[in-house]
């Protein structure tokens, strides 16, 4: 009678811990899969010339294998410090545009039913899915016309309407959650529509604020089609745009290192984002598209 | 002084929904007028109204003689209390209490005053100043709530079920506060609750709302002891009102084998609705003349009395009697008195009530005007 | 018409804060479409010196027999079909993975979500040295396992080229199609599950008839998504291969772009876009349709 449950409890324990192996392999693959094409990006940009065209490959450089020059190299050759600044800043201001402009829009569409939001909300579906290669033309065009070609303009206003539809979409999932009784006593309060969009809604979507900014900032600060095209000046470039040209050098030979050290130098700012807002990405990314 | 009136009041989203069906009414000064109903009865919808949170589709909501329809609810100078007090979650507690002067650009000082008085009113401590809402029990919350009502000194106070999120200790105490509260504002109070007690203790008039129709507006007294139709008299009342509908026969009305006296009426309808609340049962004493005799098929003990239901001989008929709970009885069989002064009559084709023509003078019942 | 009742005013202001959005969506999208209509209708190249001039639907004449756009075309389809497949199928196991619980399960996330975040053209530098001929991680990998006895081409293969594209394409874009569909399982209510293995289904069983139904509309969303990208995917394949070998990896959004800026002909790259557009608001159609179904499907099961 003691025997068979004991048998069963065991087969039971096997069975849990090979359940158990298969998660930890998954996991492992995960993490290699998304992990190795940037590690090993990581180790060329430090190891010497010598050590990156070796064959076979050197996976576990010696210490004097090791250098900083391919990183000296991308900052004094190139004006690398100003691409970034370039990325950064026509980033930071779409980011905010984007967000000053699309968030008011959310909330006119979430909750006001102004007349023709249904046929709003369909066409930021729609465009929400366009790609670059569709409007680059048109947009040449308008930048020629306003003639801010090579302007931070030419890229900042661009950014800031590609990335409303996703704006639009997430924050109007947000606000159609807030409990309407807030801003019904916002109302019976005093406050007008614009006071209580201010001082009420938005302190309490801070969160959503952060989490569409996060998503904006991302996409502008990696959008290479407008940059490679509306901007020809090197100081007014952006970092994609700037770290593939190093690439496109072809006449003579690839400088693998410093372009190594370029890719790991300039993604560091994303890198750090998703560390810090990995939630918030997933949030925001889940909100665009499913409720959308 | 303030007055609030109604005048033919609709509010209709489509041809079929129409959640306010032209309702008149006013409050004076001091008045506690009580909207109660069955959930979607339009109570919810009455005080939205009122405040312009929603826009009436026809009629005017009218303050202190001014048509307020056009009228954004923040300059109509009404204070509104939420169920779910609606709190500002990152504001504190001060803030929240002072936002609506704050808007109105009403001086610091003044501010200050006012917080004070009402926090000494409603009993808030002064530490509870500087904490968020996400910090306060329930209570305390809802005492929040009221005080960002008050300090405004409105000319009308709107209160959407303030009391249903308290657990039923503290709300049976909040509910005596309010009574007191309210009485010293000397203002129009209107309440919305689907809590009888709650209407029958604090009201001074209580406005019954079935879909979308005024049923009945008078004093609790006359609500529970004169119930306009059958649909109120159900409804308020607990246990509810027996309601019997019975055959007509000459001059009575036939339950079972017995006749119950009709009141004198112009035409005697071919069938009547009896109504008699189960309190006024009672077991009949050799003296009573109006007794049905009936068996006794399931008792409830309430405790302080025992719920009876007592299938009536000689017919499916069930009525439900409440006796003191020492009383006793014979297990099997009761003989129950229906005493005719706690009988109401109703008609079976509209429910209205039929008023016997010798207990007229004691009723004022203020009916709608269908 | 001046507005008097409050909700008139309500609206009024909702306008307003819609406006500047729209001002800008129509400028950044309803524009450059519609001038890409209005151009497909012209010639405007190094030919007419720019001008611009009416030539009716002879660009869309043009496209018919140009091999160039119809082997672009099949690429496109290719690349866009391959990708999204392998990224479904190593998505959903990543988004499986993802959901069970583990210690550290916060950080494996957010590593899963890098490659979604970082620069697709500076990725693509990435991921051409590791298919590099000479030095490349892939060959040396291989080397060692025993697969080729030596180095091989791999960007200057057309298949293998495309083969690369692939997989830097899945590299990148998984993770998003991962997140999506890991939202869709957190949303699975865990007593489905129970009810369904007391009834004695086993693990692959729940999955093929629980998860797999129940995540059917996510999945659409994420392939729509995805299409579209994938669809006009151009810098990974601009600084990767250039649409090489002898342009057997050109796509159409490759296409539309060197018409357009390097050999200036205007009118048929709008001819292009309008079609591409086309193609993708097809697409669109098809896809709300499926999840309209799919949702139908959902409930009903119920």
């Amino acid at each position: 009678m003691a025997v068979a449950p004991k048998q069963s409890a065991e087969g039971n324990a096997s069975k849990i811990s090979r359940k158990r192996v298969i998660l930890w392999v998954s996991i492992f693959l995960v993490v290699v899969f998304c992990l190795a094409p940037v590690l090993w990006q990581l180790l060329t940009s430090f190891k010497i010339n010598d050590a990156i065209s070796a064959v076979p490959n050197v996976y576990f450089p010696s210490f004097d294998q090791l250098t900083l020059n391919h990183y000296m190299a991308v900052f004094t050759g190139h004006p690398f410090a100003r691409y970034m600044f370039n990325s950064a800043f026509v980033a930071f201001c779409a980011t905010i545009l984007c967000l000053a402009t699309g968030a008011p829009a959310a909330y006119a569409l979430a909750r006001l039913r102004i007349p023709g939001h249904r046929i709003y909300v369909a066409g930021v579906l729609i465009v929400v899915l366009f790609p670059y290669v569709l409007l680059f033309l048109g947009l040449f065009e308008v930048v020629q016309a306003f003639g801010i070609g090579n302007n931070y303009l030419a890229l900042i206003i661009p950014y800031t309407g590609r990335n409303l539809p996703l704006t639009i979409l997430v924050m109007r999932s947000f606000f159609s959650q807030l409990p309407k009784d807030l801003e019904d006593s916002a109302k019976v309060d005093g406050y007008n529509t614009v006071q209580m969009l201010i001082r009420i809604v938005l302190p309490m979507t801070v969160p959503a604020l952060v989490t569409t900014g996060i998503l904006a900032f991302i996409f502008s600060w990696n959008e290479y089609i407008f940059a490679l095209t509306f901007v020809t000046r090197e100081t007014m470039k952006t970092l994609p745009v700037g770290i593939a040209q190093l690439g496109a050098q072809t006449v003579f030979e690839i400088p693998y290192g410093p372009i190594a050290a370029a890719t790991i130098a300039g993604t560091i700012p994303l890198i750090l984002l998703v560390l810090f807002f990995q939630r918030r990405i997933v949030q925001g990314l889940t909100a665009g598209a499913v409720k959308g | 002084m303030a007055k609030l009136e109604l005048h033919n009041l609709q509010k209709q989203y489509n041809p079929k929904t129409i959640p306010i069906k032209d309702i008149s009414l006013g409050v004076e000064d001091g008045e506690f007028l009580t909207f109660i109903g069955p959930s979607g009865c339009g109570k919810s919808t009455m005080l939205r109204l009122i405040a312009g949170l929603e826009e009436p589709t026809q009629g005017q909501v009218v303050i202190n003689e001014r048509t307020v329809n056009n009228i954004p609810p923040g300059d109509r100078n009404i204070a509104m209390v939420f169920q779910s007090y609606a709190l500002y979650p990152h504001l504190t507690v001060a803030e929240n209490i002072s936002s609506p002067l704050k808007i109105r650009k009403t001086s610091k000082q003044e501010i200050q005053q006012r917080i004070q008085k009402v926090i000494h009113q409603l009993g808030l401590s002064e530490s509870l100043l500087e904490r968020k809402p996400g910090q306060l029990s329930g209570g305390q919350r809802q005492r929040v709530a009221l005080a960002r009502a008050l300090v405004r000194d409105p000319e009308v106070f709107l209160l959407d079920e303030p009391l249903s999120n308290l657990d039923a200790l503290l709300r049976e105490q909040v509910r005596a506060e309010l009574k007191q509260l309210f009485k010293s504002q000397n203002k129009p109070v209107v309440y919305v609750t689907h809590d009888q007690t709650e209407a029958m203790t604090l009201s001074s008039r209580i406005a019954l709302l079935y879909e979308g129709v005024l049923q009945q507006l008078d004093t609790p007294y006359q609500i529970y002891s004169y119930p306009a139709n059958s649909f109120v008299a159900s409804f308020m009342g607990s246990p509810q009102m027996n309601l019997l509908t019975l055959n007509c026969q000459g001059n009575h009305a036939v339950l079972g084998n017995y006749e119950i006296a009709l009141p004198e009426l112009s035409s005697v309808p071919r069938q009547i609705i009896l109504g008699i609340r189960p309190e006024d049962v009672r077991l009949a004493k050799p003296e009573d003349t109006q007794t049905v005799e009936g068996n006794v098929y399931l008792v409830e003990d309430l405790g302080k009395e025992k719920l009876l239901s007592v299938q009536v001989k000689n017919s499916e008929i069930t009525i439900r009697g409440l006796l003191p709970a020492d009383q006793t009885w014979d297990e099997e069989n009761v003989t129950l008195a229906l005493p005719a002064r706690a009988i109401h009559w109703f008609d079976l084709e509209s429910g209205d009530r039929i008023q016997a023509k010798s207990s007229q003078t004691s009723v004022s019942s203020e009916r709608k005007s269908a | 018409m001046k507005p008097n009742t409050i909700r008139q005013r309500e609206q009024l202001t909702g306008w307003l804060l819609a406006l500047p959005a729209l001002l800008l969506l129509l400028l950044v999208f309803a524009y450059p479409i519609g001038r890409a209509f209005w151009l497909s209708l012209f010639t405007r190249n190094l030919g007419t010196e720019l001008q611009t001039v009416f030539n009716g639907l002879e660009n869309y004449a043009r496209m018919l027999g140009d091999g160039r756009f119809w082997s672009s075309l099949t690429h496109s389809t290719v690349f866009t079909a391959i990708s999204i497949s392998l990224e479904l199928a190593i998505g959903t196991g990543i988004a499986l993975t993802l959901n069970q619980a583990f210690r550290g399960r916060g950080l494996v996330r957010t590593v899963a979500i890098l490659p979604w975040a970082l620069p697709t053209a500076v990725m693509a530098l990435a991921w051409a040295w590791i298919f590099n001929d000479q030095y490349g991680i892939v060959n040396d990998l291989l080397l060692r396992v025993g697969l080729i006895d030596q180095s091989i081409t791999w960007l200057g293969d057309p298949v293998r080229a495309m083969l690369a594209l692939v997989v830097a394409d899945v590299w990148k874009t998984t993770p998003f199609i991962a997140v999506i569909l890991l939202a869709g399982l957190q949303a699975i209510p865990e007593d489905l599950y129970e009810a369904h293995s007391i009834d004695g289904a086993n693990p692959w069983q729940n999955f093929v008839k629980i998860t797999l139904p129940l995540l059917a509309p996510q999945m659409v969303i994420a392939v729509l998504f995805r299409f579209a990208q994938a669809f006009g995917a151009f810098e990974l394949i601009l600084v990767m291969t250039g649409g090489g070998p002898a342009g057997a990896t050109e796509m159409v959004s490759l296409y539309i772009y060197d018409t357009v800026m390097r050999y200036l002909d205007f009118g048929y790259g709008a001819a292009l876009i309008v079609v591409t557009f086309l193609i993708l608001i097809i697409a669109v159609a098809i896809a709300s349709f499926l999840i309209s179904k799919t949702r139908i499907d959902v409930t009903g099961e119920r």
